[in-house]
């Protein structure tokens, strides 16, 4: 049944961002002589209550049967434009947005009448597509009720806690023998000073004891397939070398263990043995073997009481259907040793400030007492220097602020101020970001009562004297004058800095980074929590840097945001797809090897091909390459763009006759 | 002192002496470093097959032709995947790598995979050597074979021959004129199966077959067979 | 044939009325190297950076705009060998390129004297000619050391201030707070570089401090002298013939000082780069301007560069 299209144009002022370059009325008015056009109008913010109720009465009126939008992009706005249709009794596809904002007024703010132009032609396309097209249906499909949580930091257990208390199954997949990520390292944290270990260890028990939360440790994530509500997941186990089933955690294999290397967790500061747990309180507490250490001597093997050792262990699969996944792989510490003038890595006396937070740990490689490198004193000057990869401008550096280095300086002075209160403590800033609740009290009392000096000035010339004392000169600027001072340990307050296999991670989710190396969040401030990427969400640090109680906020909001796509059990999937006319298709396959999503399969009985309406997305590339012009594709269809090339050429007559 | 990579911890050091290098790994609970005397060293390579990690390289012979005993000297580039097991002390045959622990060297009885019978206990001859001039235990047995056919003269065999095996053929004419295409001769009496001509030789044209190592006494044989499958693989 | 490459040299105010070596090195070298130097008629004093941009820009802009037009009709960049004369002639050049108006009004005024600044030429350091164009591994194989083991002249380094900075308007593409190009070029003469304390300080002589705070300056130079000594240096390496003077006639007015307490009596000879690259290319002492005779008075260099011929001509002797 064809009802001759009737079509209702409504522009948008959005403010002045459209009006304030575009005389929308008159635009309002040359519109109404466009094809099929029976009404125009125009508004200020067509998206509001208002705005929307304009169309639905035109619509429930039978005044017009589609609707043109002339607006922002179609990525703000069209899913409320459809929706308002929808509920008006349009079917939801028959609307299309021209964008006159970002495609008109935004970019020619100067040029009124080139702006004008612009939109106008929009306009017209939009009116000759919207004319061509078809109603269509969004198609349901059922969502796993499970939820894929890479990264097992406070992060990850958060959100895996949050869902399976809903009693969503989760799977948290950490690539590390144990989860606790960075928040384990760290031993006090601010601004009360709550022993890390002490808030992180419930987390981690917990998420072991729970039946709901499968946890995956010492794998990663191998690939990713499928679509939101539907993802299949292959992970890949690292071999541990120790039969995690029967290893009871007794340590009789690291006891007697000959080999002794660096331990990660001390950032390599203390020994371990190749046989190992991370940390003491590890979940689980099981043993790996570090096999490019260990020398296969056997000793463990012959130990272990109840057999355990396997030297012939491989890397296992996994395949896993989950409904949504949520990201949660935390930050890296950035190296200052691109920044010669700090010497670091030149004297030995420099250090960054992690490697201080594992000096300062009673489990740490000194047992809490922070010794300096070079000879092992109590130092009893410490220099910090903020901003050490941050706010930094220069190739090697990052222009954001990493937020939570003031803050972390300012405790690892204060911790060691109250176990030696004699020492004397600088710290050089530009600016101190004590920004959070409870953060500002923290860094006056650091000032007032603990007696730390704040020097707002960055630190030019390192240099070391022959005791290895460190020599740093800088600049004084409230007092605007030079300072130099000597001092037994110098402390760099590094970055937090994207994961190194950032760009591995994207490719492998598809998700898309934003410009300083973090995963881009769907809308800065109204969406942190989405990607661009339907069913994939992010939580903590691998979307910016952020402190702990911001970390555990995003990824309990994470895990709701899950919760909210994964509750009703079906999820409406759009109807972009493109289908293949089996009476064209020659059965040449030339559509399954352009197909990026793998969405088309050949079928060998009927030689033709078949699309997938779900993997489909609907980008055309099949549609371009079919010889027989076999496939047609919804809402893109060939005929309705070439009414937008149409209405887009001044003059028609032309073509009409035969010109072109 | 040369700090290698202090980037990092463990923190690498090199401290070059007179006859030896010592490769430092410095943790803050441990100070662990290994040594090799360049001036004992015969070349042959015994540690860098047995290491069970393969840790040490024996350098790059590739392109050059008179190869020397220095040119045979082997490395660790990356200290800190060093195990330091002791397994290279313990099969060097002239004793020219040293463990030390906090500073303290470690006597071989004392390494682990001695005490806790990893490895067995080497059944040697002690042979005199010339060149370098040290005693050195010759523990293995096989045969040298060579195909002269590939022979370019070189001499880099006679070089670094520990015990002399590998001598120029004198000239025949008794002026002293040399012949400039007289291959050396070997004479394998007093081989001891150390492996260096087969490092050495440019050609390739040198093979050693190891087919047994003197041993007596207890020994894991998860660790110890897939040591001597290494040794053999020269 | 590929083209020589052509360059107008610029030659200031120190290097004809002081340091005329610094010249003729220069050209023996860049003769060498097979680029023409040609000269610049009538070109006056650059102008200064410190002393003249601190008076009135305009004035500034224009005598050295008439500067450039000398270039502009030789057709050719300029290269030049003072770091002062760099950061004026750079940054006028720059700015006359960029702002219209400043350059009308600058026109508007040469236009009195016939000339017209057109913004064709470039503006460069003989050191960006030697490191950005012809490379440092070019000249290794070109010095005649590179069959020889290293001379192991230890030789301290000054970049001076003009050459790194500002750095958004320099060639160098390295961390400007430990910059490696010079030293690059000066290792590749097969001397050794060192790392001394306060590399990156200024010399004390530009910004009209010499003139008129000279005490002040010779504060700065005898700062940088101990380092330099500290550090074992035996010689002086610099790039700008103000520095070059600031080092060599400063460190006789440092030993005749009445505030020379402890008569310490500092005696690093200073040697211009281009002299010690003259030397590595073969050239001789007397070619590149090193050997005063002895019965000169009251010209550079005022510091003895003799011990430092012998050690280099024991190992040209090998």
């Amino acid at each position: 049944m064809k009802d001759k299209p009737k079509v209702g144009v409504y522009i948008c002022h959005c403010g002045i961002n459209i009006a304030g370059v575009i005389n929308v009325d008159k635009l309002a008015k040359e519109a109404q002589d466009f094809d099929n056009v029976v009404k125009t109008c125009s508004y200020k913010f067509m998206c509001s209550e208002n705005g929307q109720k304009l169309i639905q009465k035109d619509i429930k009126d039978e005044l017009v049967n589609r609707v043109v939008v002339a607006a922002c992009s179609p990525r703000m706005h069209e899913n409320t434009f459809r929706l308002t249709c929808k509920e008006a009794g349009l079917n939801q596809f028959l609307f299309e947005q021209a964008n006159i904002r970002e495609h008109a007024s935004w970019v020619n703010m100067n040029d009124s009448e080139g702006a004008y132009g612009i939109g106008r032609d929009h306009i017209r396309m939009a009116v000759g597509k919207v004319s061509k097209l078809k109603p269509l249906e969004l198609t349901k499909v059922p969502v796993e009720p499970s939820c894929l949580v890479v990264g097992g930091g406070i992060a990850g257990m958060n959100s895996a806690l949050s869902l399976a208390k809903e009693g969503y199954q989760v799977y948290l997949v950490e690539k590390e023998p144990s989860i606790g990520g960075h928040m384990a390292q760290l031993d006090k944290t601010f601004p009360t000073m709550d022993c890390s270990a002490c808030i992180l260890t419930p987390k981690t028990a917990e998420v072991a004891r729970n039946e709901n939360i499968h946890l995956l440790p010492y794998s990663e994530v191998e690939s990713v397939d499928g679509y939101v509500g539907n993802f299949e997941i292959t992970i890949h186990h690292k071999p541990h070398y120790i039969d995690q089933d029967k290893c009871t955690g007794c340590g009789a294999c690291a006891q007697d263990c000959i080999v002794e290397c660096g331990n990660e967790f001390d950032l390599g500061m203390k020994s371990r043995k190749a046989t190992y747990i991370p940390f003491p309180q590890a979940v689980p507490n099981k043993y790996t073997i570090d096999m490019k250490h260990c020398i296969k001597c056997g000793i463990c093997q012959e130990i272990c009481p109840v057999g355990a050792v396997n030297y012939e262990d491989k890397t296992s699969y996994s395949k896993i259907k989950v409904g949504t996944i949520i990201l949660a792989t935390g930050y890296d510490i950035f190296d200052p040793s691109v920044i010669t003038q700090y010497g670091y890595g030149k004297y030995e006396n420099v250090i960054t400030a992690f490697q201080m937070e594992r000096l300062l740990s009673s489990v740490g490689p000194t047992n809490g007492k922070v010794k300096r490198p070079s000879d092992k004193k109590d130092p009893k000057t410490i220099i910090f220097l903020q901003c050490v990869g941050s706010r930094d401008f220069n190739e090697h550096g990052h222009k954001y602020c990493s937020r939570v280095c003031c803050m972390y300086a300012t405790k690892q002075a204060r911790q060691y101020k109250e176990k030696h209160p004699e020492a004397r403590i600088y710290i050089f800033y530009i600016d101190i970001r004590a920004f959070g609740k409870g953060y500002e009290e923290f860094y006056n009392r650091a000032g007032l009562d603990y007696g730390i000096t704040y020097v707002r000035g960055k630190i030019a010339e390192v240099y070391e004297d022959e005791d290895k004392n460190i020599i740093v000169r800088g600049e004084d600027t409230l007092l605007q004058r030079q300072i130099e001072l000597k001092a037994d340990l110098f402390v760099l307050s590094v970055a937090l800095e994207p994961r190194a296999d950032m760009n591995q991670l994207t490719r492998m989710f598809n998700v898309q980074k934003s410009e300083d190396g973090f995963i881009m969040e769907a809308h800065p401030k109204l969406g942190p929590i989405e990607t661009l990427t339907e069913g994939i969400f992010i939580a903590g640090s691998v979307q910016s840097p952020k402190d702990i109680p911001d970390t555990v906020a995003q990824a309990k909001a994470a895990a709701s945001s899950a919760a909210g796509l994964m509750a009703s059990g079906e999820i409406e999937i759009e109807p972009y797809y493109s289908t293949v006319l089996d009476f064209k298709c020659s059965g040449c396959k030339s559509c399954l090897s352009v197909c990026a999503f793998n969405a088309i399969t050949y079928n060998e009985t009927g030689r033709i091909a078949e699309i997938n309406k779900i993997l489909c997305k609907g980008c055309g590339t099949c549609v371009s390459a079919c010889p027989s012009l076999a496939i047609v594709q919804n809402h893109f269809d060939t005929n309705q763009l070439n009414a937008m090339i149409l209405q887009a050429i001044p003059n028609k007559s032309k073509i009409e006759n035969g010109g072109y | 002192m040369e700090d290698i990579d202090i980037t990092m911890f463990p923190r690498v050091k090199r401290i070059p002496h007179e006859r030896f290098d010592e490769l430092i790994v410095k943790f803050y609970d441990l100070e662990q470093s290994i040594e090799f005397d360049r001036c004992k060293c015969i070349g042959c390579g015994i540690c860098s097959r047995a290491c069970p990690n393969q840790v040490i390289y024996m350098p790059s012979t590739e392109g050059k032709i008179r190869i020397n005993r220095e040119d045979l000297i082997p490395s660790i580039p990356n200290p800190r995947d060093c195990s330091f097991c002791g397994t290279c002390s313990y099969l060097c045959p002239t004793s020219a790598i040293w463990l030390k622990k906090d500073g303290k060297y470690i006597k071989r009885k004392e390494f682990k995979i001695v005490n806790k019978n990893i490895v067995p206990i080497l059944d040697y001859e002690l042979i005199e050597l010339e060149n370098p001039n040290v005693e050195a235990k010759a523990f293995l047995s096989g045969n040298v074979e060579v195909d002269w056919k590939k022979c370019i003269s070189c001499m880099s065999c006679v070089n670094v021959c520990p015990t002399s095996c590998f001598t120029k053929q004198l000239p025949k004419n008794e002026e002293g004129s040399k012949n400039k295409k007289s291959k050396p001769s070997f004479n394998g009496k007093n081989c001891m199966k150390c492996g260096s001509c087969v490092n050495a030789c440019s050609q390739g044209a040198i093979e050693l077959i190891i087919d047994g190592i003197n041993q007596s006494g207890k020994f894991k044989e998860i660790f110890w067979n897939s040591l001597i499958t290494r040794l053999k693989s020269i | 044939m590929k083209e020589k490459q052509k360059y107008s040299l610029f030659l200031g105010c120190i290097i004809p009325n002081r340091y005329p070596f610094i010249e003729k090195a220069t050209r023996k070298v860049f003769d060498k190297l097979g680029i023409d130097l040609m000269e610049m008629d009538d070109a006056s004093c650059c102008p200064a950076p410190g002393v003249f941009k601190g008076f009135d820009i305009e004035s500034w802009l224009l005598i050295g705009a008439r500067n450039l037009t000398i270039a502009e009709k030789n057709g050719t960049d300029i290269a030049l060998m003072c770091n002062g004369c760099y950061g004026s002639l750079y940054e006028i050049n720059h700015i006359l390129k960029t702002d219209p108006e400043k350059r009308a009004i600058v026109n508007s005024h040469l236009a009195k004297i016939g000339r017209e600044f057109k913004g064709t030429i470039e503006v460069r350091h003989i050191i960006d000619i030697l490191y950005n164009d012809i490379g440092v591994e070019k000249i290794k194989q070109r010095t005649k050391y590179g069959r020889k083991e290293k001379l192991n002249l230890n030789v301290a380094v000054h970049y001076g201030c003009h050459l790194t900075k500002p750095t958004q308007n320099r060639p160098w593409n390295c961390n400007v707070e430990e910059p490696r190009f010079f030293d690059e070029l000066v290792e590749a003469t097969f001397s050794n570089s060192l790392d001394y304390r306060d590399k990156n300080m200024c010399c004390g002589a530009g910004g009209g401090v010499r003139s008129a705070f000279k005490d002040v300056s010779l504060d700065m130079t005898k700062e940088k002298l101990n380092n330099m000594t500290a550090a074992g240096a035996e010689a002086i390496i610099t790039a700008c013939p103000f520095c070059h003077l600031q080092f060599d006639l400063g460190q006789l007015e440092i030993n005749n000082s009445s505030k020379n307490i402890n008569n310490t009596k500092y005696n690093i000879p200073v040697i211009y780069y281009t002299q010690l690259l003259g030397l590595a290319l073969g050239l001789t002492a007397e070619e590149v301007g090193l050997i005063k005779s002895k019965n000169l008075v009251g010209v550079p260099p005022f510091i003895s560069t003799e011990p430092i011929i012998e050690k280099i001509g024991e190992v040209i002797e090998g």
